[in-house]
């Protein structure tokens, strides 16, 4: 079908302010990619809503049409989620960007779609509370964003990603129709529609306010480093520390290619560079408890052969324990200038086998692989590095990506824990879904948007993103592979500028 | 119907040539709870898929099989120091009305635990299914996190057997708090809410912060006064009885510290007791789901529409159970006016309120039209076209009277 995107173009401006329609080529060029810049495509028109109404009148204009259209948050997803690879209208979220409602005797907030994951904690804190799920690009993406891709981070290993945080929504429909699914409880006798569209990668609608559930900031926080000469002692302290009861707020291993890169980058030996793992765990609650549970931690990591253990618990001792894991992908970009990262998951028991299998691949296919992943919930983050002017590389990449995939497939996981499939994973979903699995979520699917006008071609595989022969390898292949920043990090205030210079979007 | 699983694709496929309405269920106990469906609705009992599928204790996650009564769960769990951090259902859940997994799922009302570990629904990470038309399939996976495919998980908990029979589930499991405490307080409903209140709003993270009437009190042989039963769990005994202190300080109530078996009765009492939950003439003759918004809680504690109700609800969510003895003389008291009368309420404090079980002739709806009435029908067309499975019974649809 041939859509008139000049006529798109005149009946968005009857519906919008000048300034809410991007049209220009240049400007266009900013929404080419997301996160995930292995994949780009300009799209031909870009609106930028600021309500609810707005939102339904441009999905209404877009149901009259038979128009697609995708929305996107800040353009931080590593999945491709946000691509317009087929021509599609962009409905941008960045400027809904107020908080509604604010109802600390309930311990909720409600926002507009567009506001980022950081401000939500930031509009509560000072009352002692915060919102828990926290993506490493939380200085940057936003609450609609983190409900399309139901967002972790790296405290989700206690508290839960998005989906475990969000009460209500209102959301607008394919057609344009506005509804309200969930309630302000956390219960509501009605099908959990909350519960399915979280996570559903734009493909049911646009939510353009989010009820979120607040948290009270615990009294004390206490991180503990330990050090080990085998990856599989650094596991073995994992699950010791999680069968003894203690729940961490966070368990982050980097393997010892991540540590040298780390050291390098510091100009010091920040962590020993014969380690082959180190491990971090952070301990939150009541002061007491905190101090019970380092002691506790501690004693297993010794139990499970770490060399040396460090404690922090004031919040600049703490940092100083983070701030390697925080730089790591800084570090290791500084070793080749690209890489590509996958985000599969698999059984927390089956962790030291498969990185063991990785290690093996990694020599296989000459191509560095750098580890450093959530062990608390089996996550991996691998990290491909490779030269993008090396003949034939991103072939070899892509093909060291899925066997990665296959992996932890092959252990009983799963292709994405965090990152959503998008257009990057989608022709590895029916690695892990046979056919009536996926036809039964497409269910879902055509009972929200009959049409197909949202997000379409994403996460469900498809003969023409996958040709049956061809699709394990292919996808991507015309494409330069960087890393680099969201562009819309230049839309973020100046205060948040400091952090993001040490942004890891991972 | 309880058929093998060998049997059981043939026969539901048998079901959808013929059209013929069922019911998927669990292994029955609490058939009549929520919206009666048609008489001639054939229930279909996975009580034959039964058992645990695969469990590695290192991994934290259970598969089971949907008809697996929850405690055999708990019971497999507890042997390797673990739980499923849910509690049980209303009714006799130890004894023979206890409930199986699938069920527990199906209706997807978690109690006092989600203060700490969050609903049925957050501890979901896989689901295998049968649709209205015999086929099967899954979602989710083994791994606590994943978000690969659609959340088909949460659309099937609270979903009442209208989209299709859950046949295996895979959970997240804990490892069971290594020392636990309990401390109750009974005074005036303002008492209770100010310590609530704090509660809630400190950094202290109890299991449980359940609100009992006074009804519920005096079957517990205390006096008939509101009382608040607050469960703390820790690694370390100093912990815990820092938090008790605390508690003692804040409040000018008298505090009772439980022991573990005190606290056990306590808890099984507010889960119905040894009470048949559904079908027998002992069943209560009302059993609501209320909800409300948590700051809403002291209004709907002190409401002249609980009377002649036994009420237990959770502070932090504002979510809990409330129910009388069974039908008969001495039940006059609550009347279909005095229910429609707390819906009226419990909506106008920010909630909501289901009827699981009322009366014969009482002919209120379970629940009231969500606002995605329309959306919601749509799923059910499409998982169910010919709408084969538990005619009448669809969460956020009111049935009409006239078809009660």
């Amino acid at each position: 079908m041939t859509i008139d995107w000049a006529a798109m173009e005149r009946h968005c401006r009857a519906l919008l302010p000048a300034r809410a329609v991007v049209a220009a080529a240049q400007e266009l060029l900013a929404y080419d990619c997301d996160g995930l810049t292995l994949h780009r495509a300009q799209p031909p028109l870009v609106v930028l809503p600021e309500t609810t109404e707005q939102v339904a009148a441009i999905l209404r204009l877009c149901h009259r049409r038979g128009v697609p259209f995708l929305a996107r948050g800040s353009g931080t997803g590593l999945s491709g989620g946000a691509l317009a690879e087929t021509e599609a209208l962009v409905i941008a979220t960045s400027r809904m960007r107020s908080i509604l409602d604010v109802d600390l005797a309930n311990r909720r907030i409600t926002v507009q779609p567009g506001v980022i994951n950081g401000w939500v904690t930031r509009a509560v804190a000072g009352d002692g509370f915060y919102y828990a799920p926290d993506p490493s690009s939380q200085v940057v993406c936003s609450i609609g964003g983190n409900v399309a891709e139901n967002s972790g981070g790296v405290h989700c290993l206690k508290y839960g990603v998005t989906s475990n945080h969000v009460l209500e929504m209102e959301v607008v429909l394919p057609d344009g129709t506005v509804t309200t699914l969930g309630s302000g409880l956390a219960e509501t006798p009605e099908l959990d529609l909350r519960g399915v569209f979280i996570g559903s990668e734009g493909t049911l609608g646009i939510a353009t306010a989010i009820t979120l559930r607040l948290l009270r900031a615990p009294q004390s926080v206490a991180v503990l480093l330990a050090d080990f000469t085998a990856m599989e002692a650094a596991g073995e302290a994992v699950r010791l520390v999680t069968a003894a009861g203690v729940l961490p707020a966070g368990m982050e291993i980097m393997d010892n290619f991540t540590i040298n890169a780390v050291d390098d980058l510091f100009g010091r030996d920040e962590y020993p560079r014969d380690a082959a793992a180190v491990l971090l765990i952070e301990l939150d609650g009541q002061e007491r408890e905190v101090t019970a549970a380092v002691e506790i931690a501690g004693e297993l990591c010794r139990q499970a052969g770490a060399r040396t253990i460090r404690r922090a618990s004031s919040e600049a001792d703490r940092a100083l324990l983070w701030k390697g894991r925080k730089s790591a992908f800084a570090a290791v970009g500084r070793i080749t200038p690209t890489y590509y990262v996958q985000d599969g998951v698999v059984p927390r028991s089956a962790l030291p086998g498969v990185l063991a299998a990785i290690e093996e691949l990694s020599r296989r296919y000459e191509l560095p692989v750098a580890n450093v992943f959530h062990a608390g919930d089996g996550n991996l983050h691998p990290l491909i590095l490779y030269r993008a002017d090396e003949p034939g590389v991103i072939e070899r990449v892509q093909e060291l990506g899925a066997e990665i995939l296959r992996l932890c497939i092959d252990a009983g996981g799963s292709i994405t824990g965090e990152h959503g499939v998008g257009s990057d994973k989608r022709c590895y979903l029916d690695w892990m879904f046979a056919p009536d699995d996926l036809a039964t979520m497409r269910l879902v699917r055509e009972a929200f948007d009959p049409a197909g006008l949202a997000n379409p071609g994403k996460i469900f595989p498809t003969p023409r993103s996958c040709g049956e022969s061809a699709r394990r390898q292919v996808a991507h292949r015309h494409i330069k592979v960087e890393h680099h920043l969201p562009k819309e990090a230049a839309e973020v205030e100046q205060r948040d500028v400091e952090s993001l210079a040490s942004l890891d979007v991972f | 119907m309880r058929p093998e699983p060998s049997e059981l694709q043939e026969l539901v496929r048998d079901l959808h040539r013929q059209g013929s309405a069922w019911l998927p269920a669990g292994l029955g106990s609490r058939l009549d709870w929520g919206p009666p469906v048609q008489a001639s609705c054939t229930v279909l009992s996975c009580a034959a898929l039964r058992g645990v599928r695969e469990f590695n204790p290192g991994d934290f996650t259970i598969t089971v099989a949907a008809g697996t009564p929850l405690v055999e769960v708990q019971q497999t769990l507890g042997h390797h120091g673990q739980w499923l951090s849910v509690d049980a259902p209303w009714g006799d859940a130890d004894g023979a009305a206890a409930g199986s997994i699938g069920g527990l799922v199906a209706r997807g009302l978690a109690g006092g635990y989600r203060q700490r570990y969050l609903g049925v629904r957050d501890q979901l990470i896989g689901l295998e299914l049968m649709r209205a038309d015999g086929v099967t399939a899954r979602a989710g996976g083994k791994v606590v996190k994943n978000v690969a495919g659609y959340d088909l998980m949460r659309l099937f908990t609270g979903s009442w057997g209208s989209l299709g029979l859950i046949t295996e589930l895979t959970l997240r499991t804990l490892p069971q708090p290594p020392l636990r405490r309990s401390v109750c307080f009974q005074g005036e409903a303002g008492d209770l809410a100010s310590l609530s209140r704090w509660l809630l709003g400190s950094s202290l993270s109890p299991e449980r912060i359940d609100w009992w009437n006074g009804s519920l009190a005096a079957a517990a042989g205390l006096a008939p006064e509101p009382l608040l039963l607050i469960g703390l769990a820790s690694v370390d005994a100093s912990t815990l009885e820092e938090q008790v202190r605390c508690l003692q300080e804040r409040s000018s109530l008298q505090a009772r510290v439980l022991d573990a078996s005190t606290t056990a009765t306590w808890l099984a009492l507010a889960r119905g007791g040894a009470v048949t939950p559904s079908t027998a003439a002992t069943a209560p003759a009302w059993l609501l789901r209320l909800g409300v918004s948590p700051d809403r809680l002291e209004t709907l504690m002190q409401a002249p529409a609980l009377a002649g109700l036994a009420v237990d609800m959770a502070a932090g969510s504002g979510l809990g159970l409330a129910w009388t003895g069974p039908e008969g003389p001495h039940q006059a008291a609550v009347t279909s006016g005095q229910v429609m009368a707390l819906r009226s309420l419990c909506t106008e404090l920010g909630g909501h309120l289901t009827v699981l079980r009322q009366p014969r002739r009482a002919g209120l709806p379970a629940w009231l039209d969500a606002p995605s009435r329309p959306l919601i029908e749509a799923i059910k067309r499409r998982f169910d076209p010919s709408g084969q499975l538990a005619p009448g019974r669809l969460p956020g649809v009111a049935q009409s009277v006239s078809t009660l």
